[in-house]
Order: structure tokens, then C-alpha cells, then sequence
């Protein structure tokens, strides 16, 4: 594989479908395109509808709509041709199989037009990362957050944090390289302030990769609760299907079933769960102990009981957690229930209180400001936690050369995030990991 | 006519340490300088040393220079700066009687086997880009190899209030003609500027009103191998500048040689002139001065803190504003001096030019400033023009082992923009490599380039194994309960048991030899016990910082000089093609220090290395 090459690929997906665009880059991209015989001179930036012809049979390829995009106005900053033709897959194969019979240019790896992008400084590494999430992005929250990013706003937020630790920094090292100079008397206290500053700074980011990781991966919410008490019968509610298994035989559910919900265009991964009991069954013995792991790894736990069984809900009391809505199931079964102000009262079967039930759920899903960017990769994250680290020593360090260098490396991870050190790292996860949608 | 190995071109503090290193390679060497007086003159204040500065000439020592040597030689007030900060940054630092220090340089170079002529060089010989020989006023001579240290001196102009004379150092108006010369050979320059400060009858200071500075009690040696220091000790003061001061010099601000526009070259921004200091920190009401002694018998003092390129009767006035100073009579007038520097991106890692072989740079010529800083540079390139000559192997020093290492790399990949001085900051790894322990740390490079003699290799060889035995048992050794009550820790509350060498850095300093000897039966010099503490300290922190060198610089020493053309790069900016091929890199870090490179282009170009590894 050469760098150099012309390269090109279906940019839409597999399939009939009224339009399909392929897309050409690199420098030979104008002369693939004349392959086909057409008619017209390509003007950058013009769209123009003209004919494909086969060279071979002489015969009308298809007709398209060609833009032509020129070098370096371009996404990958190549020359970049695309063809729009009819998403019909006789056309698609007949015009790459002239593409590739001409060796003016060969189908693209995975990524590569990407790859190209970054390498020819269209984007840098924060923003390539966006691209993916935007790409990969199912709910509007998702889309606007990897959008935000590949915008920049991300990389922004990590260029002003880093000078920051820069300039904290600065303050330490006047005091260690001018002994002699009379300096301000408060310079110490100046100094914990900025790097205080920094802190906080990490800490907000941190908090928005707790928010970011929700958006992007969706919020976890377990169903909990004692044998029988409508867990799976809530879940197939929330989510219109049969994606639980239904029974009244105590423990149907062993395994957590795991089913992904969009309310209010955020993603919620409502997990189902064993139901909590002393049991001598092995099988259900494993999965209660999978139920206790995921409620302790839940955003939301939702404690569920049936209120025709009136029973002291020893189990259930057991649970801890910060965000817990408890549910009354079964309200259908029973008149006159009384239950406490924070207990909502349903019934799954019915489809009654789920609408209660989700306002509860989004008043516990975690907000941000709209000002700040919001992070949802995991590289990010496991930098600003070493950041994190580092910045805390920093702060409760005595000995200022210490005190510096444990700000050289706060400094280091930020540069890490932005692609700056760590070359070798960057480039293995460019190689291995974006298979971006060519 | 006189042939020559290595010709070093002037005898200050780059071309003292030059031509000894090229000497003890055993190149046939000569020294040219103008005057026997100028050989290891100080031009600015009477000090070596400090922060930064002090680790320079704690390595120069290790390598076997001779400054350390002649600072001790001649020290006459000794302080080591920032003592009540890590051992990091402390400074080491002296003032020297300048008379005492400059025949001590000259005692020195006589011992070794160099040849000394006074005279000015007019022109550098070259043929088919080769140093060949030189020609001075009244000689010529062949040579294999030059280091040129010519200091303040190509181009320099020296101003005061409008006054302009040509020359380097106010009493010497000798014009180093080589610039026009540089600009024929199609090297590039540029001009910066440095300033200094009028001189004081010290008879004439009132000292009683003047604040005391004294040295320390407790006196460090610059050199390792100095035993003792044997010159009396004397005093410095301090006074400040006040409101009346800066009325003055703000008032006859335009008379300025800076502020006139009469020079335009930039000064070092952390040695600025009093009336830069003046105008940038308006809101200072006053500045600190440091009076000190030019020598044990001199009746001049150095007003460190005021230096200046005002108009003689303006610097008159003023300093008279100054406490203690009301009735200082001024011997010499301070002035700017403006000078050309060669920009030191043309050379390589061991100070030869990339354009002539065997013409070396080594002090201010190159962008720096500082005595400690030209001797750094002039050791390594006279050890390099000599095993060049002698096809021996070249020195080059790691950026991650010595601060001398750090100057050359910054200097020759980032050039300079205005004078260079050294700082703890500059340098990555501070807590690894210190003042303290500069003549272990090169003491492998001492040895195989014979820098220093049989009897101190094998003393500082034996101080190493006393440490490394003494880390290692230590580690090994756990104290008993009655050890830790009578060293006054508490026993762990887990019942864990503590080792000694963790348990150091708690330890009353009274305790530790008795602990040593006790636990470990070691006697051991203070050398180690003070490596030792400081081990014991900072163990932890060197570990991690390691690491991070180590992953800052991962891809550092990947090798692109096999690359003769960057256009073979595929999706290299037309721009970054054309940087490289200038800069031709040797290194992948040297190619991520060229500015304009961007990361994705370090990513592009290190896909391309990976990939040709992969078809090899």
C-alpha cells in the first residue's frame, strides 16, 4: 500500500438506495473520473450532472452527479472526486470495477481516508477521535457532542488548561532559577492558588466525562428486585418489545438482560436482573451475584416491589446507592395503596405511572453546562486522571522542585491528549482502531 | 609555517577550556589571544557560579576543566544560593579577586603542553569547506581544526549615552574582523546585546549604612578535588535603588543607548539594565543592588543590579541618589555592548560548524551568555576538534545527563533569540541531575575520554561503590524497635517493619554516622553520606521522573538520517518537505524541534520509519 496512491470507496452504505456516493481522493482523482468519458471540464466546488460511459463497451455507465473537490479544499486535502450515482449495486459494481481496472486508483483501506485527513493536518487527533463518535452517534446528544468537538471545542478547553499548568509553573521556577531577586512575599500562597485553579479545572472536565461517558454509551439504569415482583414485565413496558422473558415461575430471569431505550434523545441501557432472594439454585445463585455487581456499576437503580405481597423488604433495604427510585409495581392488583412520597406508583402490565416513572429518570440523569465541552474517551479520560493525580501532589507538596515537576507532569498528560507526545501510542491507535466510515 | 591539530582563537572562558581539552587529547594545540592579560579575564561581575550556572562548573570540574580550579583559587566570599530549596537547585556560587582568578587561569594553562601567541587573527583559510589554517597580524599558520571563542567581540560596538566605540570589553578597542569573513562563507548571524555596570572607588562607598552579606560559614569548594579554600574571606553589601533613583533615570530615559534606538538588538530579558527594569516594573519602587568586591586588594567595587548604557553624568547622578553611595566616585562607566552571534542552529551536537569541517564555535559567539556557559562549550569542542583530528570518537552529551548536554541541545535545535543562560528550568530531569552530583554522573565520560587523572578516577570510583553498597544494604537492613526509639521514629503502627534506608530521610542529622556504622559496620566520607541522604530523599521522585523522560523521548532517538530527501515522505506538506531538508535532522526529536513541524507530521513521518523497519 502506498501513501501516494488514488484511492476510493462507497462512502454511503451496502445496499439499494435512491443515491450512492463514491468518493475519489488523491492526485490521480481527476484522471479516474475521465475514465468514464465524460463530457465536461470539472470545475472545483460545481456540482454537474453528466453521463458515465464503460470505456470498454462504449455504453452508458450511469447518470451521475460528480463534485469535484480541489486539493488542498478538500477533506482529506487531496484532490477528492465524488461521484453520486443511483444506489443501485449493478452501477455501484460497474463503475469500481473501471475504477480499478484502470489502475489510476484502488479501493481504500479501512480508515484510510481519515488517515489522510490527519496526516495532511485537516484535523488534529482530538478532532479525528470526534469524527468517529460522530459517525458512530445515535441520539442527538451523542451527535452534538462529538459535532462540538470536531469543531474544536474540545481541543481548546485542553490548550487553555495546559496554559495554565504553564503558567503555574512559571510561577514556581522564577522562585527556583532567581534566588536573588526580590520577589513578592506571597509568591507560595500565589502559586497553591493557581494550581488550585487547575484542580478545578480537572475536576469539571472529569465530571464531564462522567456525563460525556452517559451520552455516549448511555445511561445504566438496573431493575431491582425480589422474585416475581415485574421486572421483566416493567422492562418489556419501557421499551414496547419482548425483550424479557416473561413468566410467573420465581426466577425466569437469570441472566441480565440488557435492553438500550432513548427517552428524551438520551440513551438509557436498562439492564434486568435476577431477582434478589436466598436461593440454593447454582444458576441463580451466579446471577444474583452478576445483579449485585450491576446495580453497584448502575447510574440509576430502580428498586421495584409488589404492592399486592405486603412484605418487610429486608432484601431490598440492603441496597445502596446514591440515585435509587423506588417503585410500587402492580398498583392495578390493589386498591387504596399507600405508599411514601418518593415511591412511584405503577403498573407495568397496565402501561399506568411510566411517564412519572421516566421524569424521575431523567431528573437523576447528570446535566452539564452547555458552555463546556463534554469528553467521552476513554484515552481522555485515563489521562486526566493521571492529570488529577498529579495536580493533588502537586498541591499538598512542600519541596517547590518537587512542586514542579509534578506540574511538568499534569503538563505531560494534557499533551498526550492533544496528540503532542506519545507519537508511537497515536499512531498504533490510528492504525488499529478508526475504522472510520470511508 | 607552524602546523597545527587544533587552534583555539581567544583565551576568556570558552577558549581556556578548549584548548586544555584539546591539549590533554593529545592534539598539538595553540592558543591565540591578543594579550597575555586577557586570559581568563572576567569582563562583567567577579563571580562564577549560581543557580544553573554552578551545576556547569561542577560538570566542567568532572570533565576536568580547570574553572572550579580557579574559582577555588582565587574565592574570596563563597555562598551556595537557594540552600533553603531542594538540592535541585542549589547554586554553588563564588566571588573571586579577578586578579587572583585570571593568574590562577594562567598557572593552570601552563602546565600543559600548549603553544600561546599574542596576536589577532585577520582571516580563517579555507579550502573545499575545511579549515585549513589561519592568518593573524603578523603569522600564519596551518591547522587541522579551529574553535573560535571570540565572545563580544565580531562586530562588537560598546555603547554609553551616545557615545560609540568599536570593540568588545570597554578597554580593549581590538575589532575582530571574521564577521565579514562569516558572510562570505555564507554563514548566518544575527546581534544581540549585553550590558554591564559602571565600576566604584570602594573607598568612596559608605559601607556603615549598608546592609552585610556574609558567605557561608561552612564553605563548598567549587571543585571536587579542591581540598580546601586558602584565600581570606571578605564581605558584600547590599543597598537599593529608591524613588530619587528612578526620577533620574526616567527623566534621561531617551539618552539611553536602549531606549534611543541607538542599539535594537535584544538583551537577556532575566539580566535586564536598570533603566529596563525601571520601565517594565514601574510599579517597584525600588530594585536590590549588590555590592561587591572586585578583589582583596582592589579598590573597585561591582555594583551588581545596575547595569547600564545611560550617559556618563546620568549614571553619575543617580548612583549618588543611592544609599551608601552618595559620595561613589566611578572609576569605569557602564555601558551595552552590541555584538554578532552566529546562529547555532548551523552546528552540530559537537559544536562544528555543519557548513566548514573542523571549524568549531564555542561561548557568546554562539547566542550565550555567561562565563559558565562559554567554559561548558569550550570544553566539549576542544575535545571534539581534537579526537576529530585524531579520528578519535566525539563527545556528545545527553540532554538527560548533564546540563552542559541541555545548553548544546537547546542552543543547536531551538537557536536563540535573545542571550542564553542557563536555568534549572531548562532541564528536564532536574532532580536527577544535580550540582551535587555532577562528578559521578560523568564520571564514565572522564574516564573514557581521559579527562581526569588515574588517582581521582579510582577515589571517585570508590565513593560510587560505597554508595551502591551502601543503598543496597541499607534496603536490606531492618531496624529493631530499640534502633527506632533510640533514632527517635515511631514504630509503625501495623507492625511493619521499617528499613534504614527508608527510615533516612527522618533521621536527625547527629544520628547518621553512628547508624551507619552501627547497623551496617560502613564508615563512610561525607561525599557519600551526602549523595546518600539526598538518594534517600529524592529516590522515588528520580524513579518517576525517568519514566517520563522516558516516555517524553520515546521515539527521541529513532534514527532519520538515512532520509535524504524528505519529499520520499508521502503527504508531507510542501512546507514541512522543505523544512527538514534545511534542518536535516539526525534524530526523530530533532525533527520535533524544528518549529513549524507539526505532531501530525512527526506521526507521518514516524508511520514512514515504522514502515520501512517492517520491509527491511
Amino acid at each position: 500500500m502506498n501513501d501516494n496512491d488514488t484511492i476510493f470507496a462507497l462512502a454511503t452504505p451496502n445496499g439499494k438506495s435512491g443515491v450512492a456516493i463514491i468518493r475519489i481522493s488523491g492526485k490521480d482523482a481527476i484522471a479516474s473520473i475521465e475514465l468514464f468519458n465524460i463530457k465536461v471540464t470539472l470545475k472545483p466546488r460545481y456540482a454537474h450532472y453528466c453521463t458515465l460511459h464503460n470505456p470498454t463497451t462504449g455504453c452508458v455507465a450511469d447518470n451521475v452527479l460528480l463534485l469535484y473537490f480541489q486539493s488542498p479544499h478538500s477533506f482529506t486535502g487531496e484532490d477528492v472526486v465524488e461521484i453520486h450515482c443511483h444506489g443501485s449495486k449493478a452501477v455501484i459494481e460497474e463503475i469500481t470495477s473501471i475504477l480499478l481496472s484502470s489502475k489510476c486508483a484502488r479501493y481504500a483501506e479501512a480508515g484510510e481516508f481519515t488517515k489522510r485527513a490527519f496526516f495532511n493536518n485537516k484535523l488534529d487527533y482530538v478532532q479525528v477521535e470526534a469524527l468517529h463518535d460522530l459517525i458512530e452517534s445515535e441520539t442527538p446528544k451523542q451527535k452534538n457532542l462529538a459535532l462540538d468537538n470536531l469543531n474544536g471545542k474540545l481541543s481548546r478547553q485542553y490548550t487553555a488548561l495546559y496554559e495554565s499548568i504553564i503558567e503555574a509553573r512559571a510561577f514556581c521556577e522564577v522562585f527556583l532559577d532567581f534566588p536573588d531577586d526580590d520577589l513578592p512575599d506571597d509568591l507560595d500562597s500565589q502559586i497553591n492558588s493557581k494550581i488550585r485553579q487547575i484542580q478545578n479545572q480537572i475536576d469539571s472536565l472529569l465530571l464531564s466525562a462522567d456525563y460525556g461517558r452517559q451520552v455516549k454509551e448511555g445511561i445504566k439504569v438496573a431493575i431491582i428486585g425480589k422474585p416475581n415482583s415485574g421486572k421483566s414485565t416493567l422492562l418489556n413496558a419501557l421499551s414496547n418489545k419482548d425483550a424479557a422473558i416473561v413468566s410467573d415461575i420465581e426466577g425466569t430471569t437469570r441472566d441480565i438482560i440488557e435492553v438500550s431505550i432513548d427517552i428524551k434523545g438520551q440513551q438509557y441501557n436498562f439492564y434486568d436482573t435476577a431477582g434478589l432472594r436466598d436461593t440454593d439454585n447454582i444458576i441463580e445463585t451466579i446471577g444474583i451475584e452478576k445483579t449485585k455487581k450491576i446495580y453497584k456499576n448502575a447510574d440509576i437503580v430502580i428498586v421495584l416491589f409488589d404492592i399486592s405481597i405486603n412484605n418487610c423488604n429486608d432484601i431490598l433495604n440492603c441496597i445502596i446507592h446514591p440515585n435509587i427510585i423506588y417503585v410500587a409495581n402492580k398498583a392495578d392488583l390493589v386498591k387504596n395503596s399507600y405508599v411514601s412520597r418518593e415511591t412511584i406508583l405503577i403498573s407495568a402490565i397496565k402501561g399506568d405511572g411510566l411517564e412519572t416513572l421516566k421524569q424521575r429518570i431523567l431528573s437523576l440523569s447528570l446535566s452539564t453546562n452547555e458552555e463546556l465541552p463534554v469528553i467521552t474517551r476513554q484515552r481522555h479520560i485515563h489521562h486526566l486522571h493521571n492529570a488529577q493525580d498529579h495536580i493533588n501532589k502537586a498541591l499538598l507538596e512542600n519541596d517547590l522542585t518537587i512542586k514542579a515537576s509534578y506540574l511538568i507532569y499534569t503538563g505531560n498528560e494534557l499533551l498526550s491528549i492533544l496528540g503532542k507526545i506519545d507519537f508511537e501510542d497515536i499512531l498504533d491507535s490510528l492504525f488499529s482502531s478508526f475504522c472510520i466510515g470511508k | 609555517m607552524k602546523s597545527y591539530d587544533v587552534i583555539v582563537v581567544g583565551a576568556g572562558h570558552a577558549g581556556l577550556e578548549a584548548a586544555i581539552a584539546a591539549c590533554k587529547t593529545g592534539s598539538k594545540t595553540l592558543l591565540i589571544t591578543k594579550d597575555i592579560n586577557d586570559i581568563g579575564k572576567l569582563s562583567c561581575n567577579p563571580a562564577i557560579g549560581g543557580v544553573g550556572k554552578g551545576t556547569i562548573v561542577r560538570e566542567v570540574d568532572a570533565l576536568g576543566g580547570l574553572m572550579a580550579e580557579a574559582a577555588d583559587m582565587s574565592a574570596i566570599h563563597c555562598k551556595v544560593l537557594n540552600q533553603s530549596k531542594g538540592p535541585a537547585v542549589h547554586g554553588p556560587r563564588v566571588q573571586v579577586d579577578r586578579k587572583l582568578y585570571t593568574k590562577a587561569a594562567y598557572n593552570i594553562l601552563s602546565k600543559y603542553n600548549i603553544d600561546v601567541c599574542y596576536d589577532t587573527v585577520e582571516q580563517l583559510v579555507i579550502r573545499n569547506n575545511t579549515i585549513v589554517g589561519l592568518k593573524t597580524a603578523e603569522h600564519s599558520f596551518l591547522t587541522k581544526s579551529c574553535v573560535l571563542t571570540t565572545g563580544t567581540f565580531l562586530n562588537g560596538i560598546m555603547h554609553c549615552g551616545s557615545e560609540k566605540k568599536y570593540g568588545g570589553r570597554i578597554d580593549d578597542n581590538s575589532r575582530v574582523m571574521l564577521s565579514k569573513q562569516f558572510k562570505d562563507i555564507d554563514l548566518d548571524f544575527d546581534r544581540l546585546k549585553t550590558g554591564t555596570p559602571a565600576r566604584i572607588y570602594a573607598n568612596s562607598i559608605n559601607y556603615s549604612v549598608l546592609d552585610k552579606q556574609f558567605g557561608d560559614s561552612n564553605i563548598q569548594p567549587m571543585s571536587y578535588f579542591t581540598d580546601s579554600i586558602n584565600v581570606p574571606q571578605t564581605t558584600c553589601y547590599i543597598t537599593r535603588t529608591n524613588s530619587n533613583t528612578h526620577d533620574i533615570i526616567k527623566n534621561n530615559i531617551t539618552q539611553s543607548a536602549i531606549y534611543s534606538g541607538a542599539i535594537t538588538s535584544k538583551g537577556p530579558r532575566y539580566c535586564p539594565s536598570i533603566e529596563d527594569k525601571i520601565t517594565r516594573f514601574s510599579e517597584k519602587d525600588s530594585h536590590q543592588i549588590f555590592i561587591e568586591p572586585e578583589g582583596l586588594n582592589s579598590n573597585l567595587v561591582y555594583p551588581n543590579g545596575i547595569s547600564t548604557s545611560l550617559p556618563k553624568h546620568t549614571q553619575h547622578d543617580f548612583i549618588r541618589t543611592i544609599k551608601g553611595l552618595e559620595q561613589a566616585e566611578i572609576e569605569t562607566y557602564g555601558y551595552a555592548v552590541e555584538y554578532d552571534y552566529v546562529c547555532p542552529k548551523q552546528l552540530k551536537p559537537t559544536l562544528e560548524t555543519k557548513k566548514i569541517k573542523g571549524l568549531f564555535l564555542a561561548g557568546q559567539i554562539n547566542g550565550t551568555t555567561g562565563y559558565e556557559e562559554a567554559a561548558g562549550q569550550g570544553l566539549l569542542a576542544g575535545i571534539n576538534a581534537g579526537n576529530q583530528v585524531l579520528g578519535l570518537d566525539s563527545l556528545i552529551l545527553n540532554r538527560s545527563e548533564s546540563y552542559i548536554g541541555v545548553m548544546i541541545d537547546d542552543l543547536i535545535n531551538k537557536g536563540v533569540t535573545e542571550p542564553y543562560r542557563m536555568f534549572t528550568s531548562r532541564v528536564e530531569n532536574r532532580l536527577s541531575i544535580r550540582a551535587d552530583n555532577a562528578i559521578y554522573r560523568l564520571y564514565n565520560i572522564a574516564k573514557d575520554y581521559k579527562l581526569i587523572n588515574n588517582n581521582h578516577l579510582l577515589q571517585i570510583n570508590n565513593e560510587m561503590q560505597n554508595l551502591d553498597s551502601l543503598i543496597t544494604s541499607s534496603k536490606k537492613y531492618y531496624l529493631t524497635s530499640k534502633e527506632l526509639s533510640y533514632l527517635e521514629i515511631p514504630s509503625p503502627k501495623n507492625g511493619d517493619k521499617i528499613n534504614l534506608f527508608k527510615a533516612f530521610p527522618q533521621l536527625n542529622s547527629k544520628h547518621y554516622h553512628n547508624i551507619i556504622k552501627s547497623t551496617l559496620d560502613k564508615k563512610i566520607n561525607s561525599n557519600v553520606l551526602n549523595q546518600f541522604i539526598i538518594t534517600t530523599k529524592y529516590e522515588g521522585h528520580i524513579q518517576k521522573e525517568q519514566q517520563h523522560i522516558d516516555r517524553l523521548y520515546k521515539s527521541k532517538n529513532i534514527d532519520i538520517s538515512y532520509i535524504d530527501n524528505f519529499k520520499s515522505i508521502p503527504s508531507l506538506s510542501h512546507e514541512t518537505i522543505e523544512k527538514l531538508n534545511t534542518f536535516k535532522p539526525s534524530t526523530f526529536y530533532e525533527a520535533s524541534l524544528i518549529s513549524g513541524i507539526t505532531p501530525s507530521a512527526m506521526i507521518t513521518i514516524l508511520a514512514y520509519v515504522r514502515k520501512n523497519q517492517q520491509l527491511d
